[in-house]
């Protein structure tokens, strides 16, 4: 299983909850690894101010409860300004996960829309890579 | 005169042996059986001589490398310690020719084409650097070309042509004008097609069931599936835009003729650069005017170029189209008679 969940692409994952103008797109899981891409859509949106709400990101996994720290942050801005995507990707995976959240901001702004919660189980699809 | 292939083997052999530092001063021994040796023939101590001369002095052959004898270690050596003939490449004439290609080459440098491309064009560009400031300067009066901006998304370009070379399934994140949303797209990839600067990936798009067109600026993060490959009903994808001017279809795929009406004003200009490929003249008119056909698949660029001509040029058949263009005029001079208004109100 952990081999597995080490080569997966999960393409729409289940979402519990989903903070305004974030659409999540897939969750790829790589060896000891997980990224995610996210569309967001707003008007006149600003790329520091995109940042700021990613830089203290972190996962909760179902599995461990542990708190897992942004790794590395990627977004790209349009002409247009009002979509851009977004890829976080979180490291020291030490165990396959089947569900996380994906929380947004600080711990102590910890507010529903500010949580993704993602079940990679219930994907639409998963694709070896 | 185009040099004697066999003596420019030797000359780069022996330029390798004179810029070799974990042998230096080779002597005429080791460079004539290193030649020999490479080319599988034998050679006389004159030929190896004469080549040094070559090398040395020949201005036509444009090296004058400074080769040098030394006593003390009875061989040659290059006096400049840097000096190489693969340094030098190209002579007067040939620099001169490249220079006026640089500017065109440079066009393509960066937004259009991969990186292994772009280190080839900088290769070139590096190599005619010798006088090239002050003739290049006056070349800048004398040309002037289109700009192309870099475009997005050509990060993935060697990315994309791997995955149509090596057939391989790729999964990406795409954002659609028309839909206005984000879409996960897992695609075969066939072919990429370039159009007004802008590059597009052709391929089986599994969320579609179809073969789709995507826009390599709004791809994002192509990723290599293991997925198995479906193959394109097509033989050669890049048939199917022979009969076409530009890429999107107005939803027929099949092959009309279109009849046209160009006004003697540009007439000369369409037939000295014609619409497409199959472009024909059936009539010619005493004025200057022409009627021409097009034997092509009718899309949205096809009405476009027709439309940037103006009152220039019309469609005479078939029909269909002819009202679509008149559809096309009624709404823009609409759109005129509202901007009339809203100044008025």
């Amino acid at each position: 299983m952990a081999e597995r969940l080490n080569q997966m692409l999960y393409i729409l994952p289940e979402v519990n909850s989903i903070p305004n103008g974030i659409e999540l797109l897939r969750v790829h899981v790589s060896k000891k690894e997980i990224s995610i891409d996210l569309g967001i859509k707003e008007q006149n949106l600003n790329l520091n101010h995109i940042k700021t709400r990613f830089e203290k990101a972190f996962l909760i996994t179902s599995e461990s409860r542990k708190k897992i720290p942004l790794a590395n942050f990627k977004s790209t801005l349009t002409e247009n300004e009002d979509w851009c995507f977004v890829q976080v990707t979180f490291g020291q995976i030490r165990q396959p996960i089947s569900q996380f959240d994906l929380i947004l901001r600080e711990e102590r702004m910890l507010r529903d829309q500010n949580v993704l919660g993602i079940n990679l189980e219930k994907s639409s699809e998963k694709i070896f890579f | 005169m185009p040099l004697n292939k066999e003596a420019v083997l030797r000359y780069a052999i022996i330029d390798r042996c004179l810029c070799n530092r974990f042998r230096l001063y080779p002597s005429m021994e080791e460079l004539k059986r290193v030649c020999e040796e490479e080319l599988g023939k034998e050679f006389s101590t004159s030929t190896i001589q004469k080549d040094i001369k070559a090398m040395k002095e020949d201005e036509l052959l444009g090296y004058l490398a400074p080769i040098k004898f030394s006593k003390s270690h009875n061989g040659y050596y290059y006096a400049d310690p840097e000096y190489s003939i693969r340094k030098i490449g190209l002579n007067d004439g040939e620099i001169e020719a490249i220079e006026f290609a640089t500017g065109i080459l440079e066009q393509f440098k960066g937004a259009r084409v991969n990186e292994a491309f772009n280190n080839a064009i900088d290769k070139v560009l590096t190599s005619v650097t010798v006088k090239k400031a002050e003739r290049y300067n006056g070349l800048k009066h004398a040309i002037q070309m289109e700009n192309t901006t870099p475009l997005k998304g050509m990060e993935h370009m060697d990315k994309l042509v791997e995955a149509i070379k090596e057939k391989l399934v790729i999964n990406f994140v795409h954002y659609s004008y028309q839909e206005k949303r984000w879409r996960v797209n897992t695609v075969h990839p066939y072919l990429l097609k370039e159009h007004r600067n802008r590059w597009y990936l052709i391929g089986y798009s599994e969320k579609h069931k179809e073969t789709r067109m995507f826009g390599i600026d709004r791809i994002f993060e192509p990723v290599f599936t293991k997925k198995p490959f479906h193959e394109s009903k097509h033989t050669d994808s890049r048939l199917e835009f022979r009969d076409k001017i530009g890429i999107n279809t107005l939803g027929k795929e099949k092959r009309e003729v279109i009849k046209l009406w160009v006004s003697g004003a540009i007439s000369n200009y369409i037939k000295s650069m014609p619409l497409h490929q199959s472009q024909r003249t059936i009539e010619q008119f005493a004025n200057g005017a022409m009627l021409i056909a097009l034997e092509i698949i009718p899309t949205f660029e096809l009405i476009s170029t027709i439309l940037s001509y103006g009152k220039d040029m019309s469609v005479e058949s078939p029909n269909w189209l002819k009202n679509k263009l008149i559809e096309e005029l009624q709404t823009s001079l609409g759109n005129y008679h509202k901007q009339k208004n809203r100044k008025l109100g």
